[in-house]
């Protein structure tokens, strides 16, 4: 009898509940349903005087109806309330955001630390030395004497003497450090040096007298860093560096400060290998070069000649830089526009 | 340097296309920059036979020719009939039956311009023209016509005669390998070597007679062997009129860029092109008496070089001197009063040896820049001057018809030794690797001409006087390595010990700044580090603390920059226009001197521009960036703000602050100079700099964390009138220490300034860590802190 009455209000209740669609109605169904005064209301008060079998069997059921019909109201209350939200406080989200505006890291910079992250996975620290360097450490140290036609490889800015007490130039690569560091450290070691370097010659689209160079120094014990190894570092680097596999080929060179000396190409990474305009067709770009430390550059630093042997390398930034965002001209790099440094 | 491919693949024997020698060179020795077909500027120019030569009815300059000129390629030509010569009326004084010469046929448009067709000359019809050299292109000789050699094939086109179906390679030649490949003859040796074949050993060198016809020839004193290592002194007798050397290698020359000059000086050039030894021809009769010496000048000398320009010698020029001074700058150019000309009778012909630092210095010295000397300053084989002299002899002999008339001879014996490196052959796969067999290895070092054997565990290896750049071990392993070819060695992980990786703090914190300011929205640029006159003022460093460049290629090289500023500010004011605010900043480094040694130091320059609503706006932005960087890294403790005394022409003198850790000048920043942004309306540009070791030298107080605050503060705002030149900076100071204990915090919000005097406003909260403080309490410490700023600065509170 109460059973089949507690079936029916809850019938009813669930419909008008899932069918309200204001605040107003749901507040009249609330007393209606789910209120003291309410039919279910009744029942449930009326439950004491039942008979122990009767209030077994109605009680259950009248509660179970008593918590439907509260989560119903609820429900409706939540859909009542978001589709108020989303209808009345609605605005446009796709307007765009009001942050600070975001500065930007010059392309050198952020390829910098892009490189030195590899290195650093690989176990090298990083290492510096001064812009304005001593002609010892440029060029002597290097294995490059005065009246040597090595000299004339690298177009140099010199200081002015001016009672300076050592010769300086501008350091036209990055490997004027490695004596510096050799000097102070024992190997083994693996060091990378980025920095600044200068070539004294005018500037056009693909000539710049200041860029951007990184050397890569492995020194061990002699038997121990090869020409083997060499590759496999330089190839392990530019697959992390374009993540893709690279092929690193090696061709016969000539650097003071390296025997055997190499130029080192990479597979073209924009057409395969297939041959393009940035390859000049070969399949092949020129990334710089690299070589087995000379051992009068181990000796300039005071180290016992033959007692230690290892790997340099060094290539152009700037050439990466241009190659890898496609960059035009190569005055931008120091051009201070901040049209450009903003794609970055 | 420039190769003939015909050259070398008569020379080396090669089968290779010139492609293909270009990859093999390019993978085992050098890189060829360029291979290119020869075109030659000889269309329509064929061989002609003069058949006879009479003078010109109407004119007593010119001759009317009759020119056999048959032949296949004249006939598709000129569409004329075989065998019928042309008739050419010619002005020049030399041409004579019997001569073969360079004929160009009408329609022929010669390399000067010029375009040859038919003609009336004074009421003689002339077909075609006889060329002169010029004509030609080939040099300024416009004495007479060019006549050929007479075995030159009548009717062949000139261009055939000369052999000019060439290639020509560009190949770079690396600079420690100018004594053996700087020649024809070095590189087709390295081309058989990369080839495995054998080269024509040196014993070909022997083949000719060494037997003077005459005597009376000049001698030779050597001065300083270490600057003249050797010198064969040739004297041969022209009387007769030297012959033009053969078609073929004046072809040959004139595709490697040689102009015939002299018979002579064509042979010393072909030489040279073919041995990569200089040589060089005097007029004989022109030099004085009866020897030449090799010294170095002596002071006040001068010398008329053959480019026409008088240079004044110092002693550390090496010079060829006859009886009367220096006759030649030795091994850079020869002298302009003994060379060799049409009516030279007699040559004295040299071959020597200098010493490359020595001829090095002179030519850079002079501004010089000829063959000879870069070949001299890349070393030359030091056993060339006795070698060459039979092929300088038979050169002059056979196809000049001269007649060799003395030799003499120094040579260099100190330079001549042999020098033997020996190391342990498992030091080849301890450098590369990669274990190249033995015969292998002994192979390869035979085929380049190095005696090579290997005893018991180590290899021998014997250098030859024309590789003096395989010194050590690593260079002959070098050359084992290139030839077996890099691509052999397998790349292999290098196995080294575990260390820590040294994380230099400096390059930690460079970074860290970059980042930071970049999400503070600095855009980071990067400016030259030299400057000239304009911005060394607005530096403010004095001009003699600045380094200057020797070499500078503009004004705005002239001196390294000694503050990131100028450039930084100087880019600022080029990026106005472009956007409507930015900031920028550069991490750079600015050089000055520090009595005689070169300081160099890391800075951080930025700038920041932006519309002011109200002055000092981008002031206070540029500041408060800074400040806020400096506490993100724990730096900001003990930096302070004061006004600055004293500032460069970038600043504004009323607006710019020094920025200070302690009592040290750790950076500046300010507003630019109005004098910048005069065009800009209300947009101003800030700027900073700082040194980057000074903030890498402050240390942060470690951090101790202390419980969040479990009683609750009270707040007061404070409002307090000082005078006008009072800094808010030291109201602050005074406000925090007479506020102590109970004073939490104490935040600047506002400043006005009304006449002489100003009114500054401050949030302030009081609390205590033991127990909630009343507001009397709070009262009091208030009091106390007005009471302080009245005794310090006459301070009012504002009610």
């Amino acid at each position: 009898m109460h059973g089949k009455r507690i079936a029916e209000i809850m019938e009813r209740g669930m419909r008008a509940f899932s069918e309200a669609e204001d605040e107003s109605v749901l507040l009249a169904l609330e007393t209606e349903y789910t209120g003291r005064k309410s039919a279910l209301g009744e029942i449930l008060k009326g439950l004491k005087d039942l008979s122990p079998e009767e209030k077994k069997e109605v009680g259950p059921i009248a509660n179970e109806a008593r918590l439907a019909l509260g989560r119903a109201a609820s429900a409706a209350r939540t859909r009542i309330e978001t589709r108020k939200l989303a209808e009345d406080e609605r605005f446009d989200v796709t307007i765009p955001g009001s942050a600070a505006p975001l500065g930007h890291l010059h392309p050198i910079t952020r390829l910098s630390h892009e490189i030195e992250d590899i290195f650093a996975g690989m176990g090298f620290s990083i290492a510096d030395g001064p812009e304005a360097e001593t002609e010892f450490y440029n060029f002597d140290a290097l294995n490059v004497p005065a009246d040597h036609p090595a000299r004339d490889m690298q177009d140099t800015f010199w200081l002015k003497q001016d009672g300076l007490d050592e010769k300086y130039v501008l350091r036209t690569h990055t490997s004027s450090v490695q004596v510096r560091y050799m000097e102070s450290h024992v190997p083994p070691f693996r060091i990378v040096i980025p920095g600044r370097i200068f070539r004294n010659e005018a500037t056009d689209a693909s000539h710049e007298h200041t860029f951007h160079q990184f050397e890569c120094l492995m020194v061990d014990e002699a038997g121990s860093v090869t020409v083997a190894h060499f590759k496999h570092t330089a190839e392990t680097f530019f697959r992390e560096f374009f993540g893709r596999d690279v092929e690193v080929r090696l061709r016969p060179s000539f650097f003071p400060f390296t025997e055997p000396s190499f130029e080192f190409d990479i597979s073209c990474i924009l057409c395969d290998a297939k041959g393009c305009p940035v390859c000049k067709k070969s399949g092949w770009l020129e990334i710089g070069g690299a070589g087995m430390v000379h051992q009068n550059v181990f000796t300039a630093a005071g180290y016992e000649e033959g007692k230690y042997q290892g790997f340099a390398w060094g290539f152009g930034l700037t050439r990466l830089a241009m190659m890898k965002y496609r960059i035009p001209d190569i005055r931008l790099f120091m051009g201070g526009d901040v049209r450009f440094i903003r794609q970055f | 340097m420039l190769f003939s491919y015909e050259w070398l693949k008569e020379l080396s024997g090669t089968k290779k296309s010139p492609e293909e020698l270009a990859e093999l060179l390019l993978s085992r020795a050098f890189e060829v920059e360029e291979v290119k077909k020869y075109e030659h500027p000889f269309d329509g120019v064929v061989v002609g036979e003069v058949l006879a030569a009479e003078p010109h009815p109407d004119a007593e300059r010119l001759k009317v020719t009759e020119v056999k000129v048959s032949g296949s390629v004249v006939r598709s030509f000129l569409n004329i009939g075989d065998g019928k010569p042309l008739r050419i009326v010619c002005g020049a004084p030399n041409v004579e039956a019997g001569q073969r010469v360079a004929v160009a046929l009408p329609g022929t448009k010669l390399p000067n311009g010029v375009e040859i067709g038919e003609a009336e000359i004074r009421g003689v019809k002339s077909s075609g023209m006889i060329c002169a050299k010029d004509e030609l292109g080939l040099g300024t000789d416009h004495a007479g016509i060019w006549v050929l050699p007479d075995d030159a094939e009548v009717g062949a086109p000139l261009s055939e005669a000369m052999r000019l179906d060439d290639t020509l390679l560009d190949v770079k030649i690396l600079p420690n390998r100018g004594t053996d490949a700087l020649s024809h003859y070095g590189l087709a040796r390295e081309i058989a070597a990369l080839e495995g074949r054998p080269y024509p050993s040196e014993g070909m060198f022997s083949r000719h007679t060494l037997e003077p016809m005459g005597d009376g020839g000049l001698s030779v004193d050597i001065e300083d062997e270490s600057a003249c290592r050797a010198y064969s002194g040739l004297s041969f007798d022209l009387a007769d009129g030297a012959r033009s050397l053969p078609l073929p290698t004046l072809g040959r020359m004139l595709m490697l860029g040689h102009h015939p000059i002299h018979p002579a000086a064509d042979t010393a050039n072909h030489l040279s092109l073919l041995y990569g030894q200089p040589m060089h021809a005097f007029d004989a009769d022109k030099l004085s008496g009866e020897k030449i010496t090799v010294r170095f000048a002596k002071r006040g000398e001068k010398l008329l070089l053959l480019d026409d320009r008088e240079i004044a010698l110092t002693e550390e020029d090496l010079v060829i001197a006859d009886a009367d001074g220096p006759v030649a700058l030795a091994g850079i150019m020869g002298g302009k009063d003994s060379a060799v000309s049409a009516d030279t009778k007699e040559v004295f012909f040299e071959i020597a040896n200098f010493d490359p630092a020595t001829i090095r210095r002179s030519r850079v010295r002079h501004g010089l820049s000829t063959e000879a000397a870069y070949l001299f300053e890349h070393g030359v084989d030091p056993s060339w001057p006795e070698k060459l002299r039979g092929e300088v002899v038979a050169a002059f002999t056979d196809s000049l018809g001269a007649r060799c008339r003395s030799l003499v001879s120094v040579s260099a014996t100190a330079a001549l030794k042999e020098r033997e490196i020996v190391f342990p052959f498992s030091r080849i796969e301890g450098l590369l690797g990669v274990a190249v067999p033995e015969e292998k290895a002994l192979a390869i070092l035979r085929s380049l001409s190095i005696g090579a054997e290997v005893r018991g565990d180590e290899l021998h290896a014997v250098v030859p006087s024309f590789r003096p750049d395989l010194e050590r071990e690593a260079d002959i392993i070098e050359e084992i390595g290139r030839v077996y070819g890099y691509e052999h060695i397998a790349p292999s992980a290098p196995l080294l010990p575990v260390v820590a990786r040294k994380t230099d703090t400096d390059s930690s914190l460079a970074r860290g700044l970059e980042e930071y300011l970049a999400c503070a929205g600095f855009d980071e640029i990067m400016t030259y580090s030299f400057y000239g006159k304009d911005l060394l003022e607005e530096s403010g460093v004095p001009e003699d603390a600045h380094l200057r460049l020797e070499n500078p290629m503009n004004p705005d090289q002239t001196y390294l920059r000694a503050k990131l500023l100028p450039t930084v500010l100087d880019k600022a004011v080029e990026n106005m226009p472009r956007t409507d605010g930015f900031r920028m900043f550069e991490f750079g480094r600015v050089h000055f001197r520090e009595g005689g040694s070169v300081r160099e130091e890391k800075r951080i320059a930025s700038a920041l521009s932006m519309k002011e609503s109200a002055p000092g706006e981008a002031f206070l932005a540029q500041k408060g960036e800074i400040e806020r960087l400096l506490a993100f890294f724990r730096l900001h403790e003990s930096v302070s703000f004061r006004p600055a005394p004293e500032v460069s022409p970038l600043f504004h003198p009323g607006r710019t602050a020094h920025i200070m850790a302690g009592e040290e000048l750790i950076g500046v920043v300010g507003e630019a100079h109005p004098s910048f942004v005069r065009k800009s309306g209300a947009r101003k540009i800030a700027i900073a700099e700082l040194s980057f070791p000074a903030l890498a030298r402050l240390v942060g107080s470690p951090i101790v964390a202390r419980p969040i605050p479990r009683f609750p503060s009270v707040s007061r705002d404070i409002s307090l009138v000082v005078p006008k030149d009072v800094p808010v900076g030291e109201l602050a100071r005074v406000i925090r220490e007479s506020g102590a204990p109970l004073l939490r915090g104490a935040e600047f919000f506002d400043v006005y300034e009304k006449g002489a005097e100003k009114n500054a406003a401050f949030h302030l909260s009081f609390g205590a860590d033991d127990r909630t403080i009343g507001s009397e309490e709070a009262e009091t410490a208030f009091q106390g802190i007005v009471l302080a700023a009245e005794k310090a600065f006459g301070a009012k509170l504002l009610v």
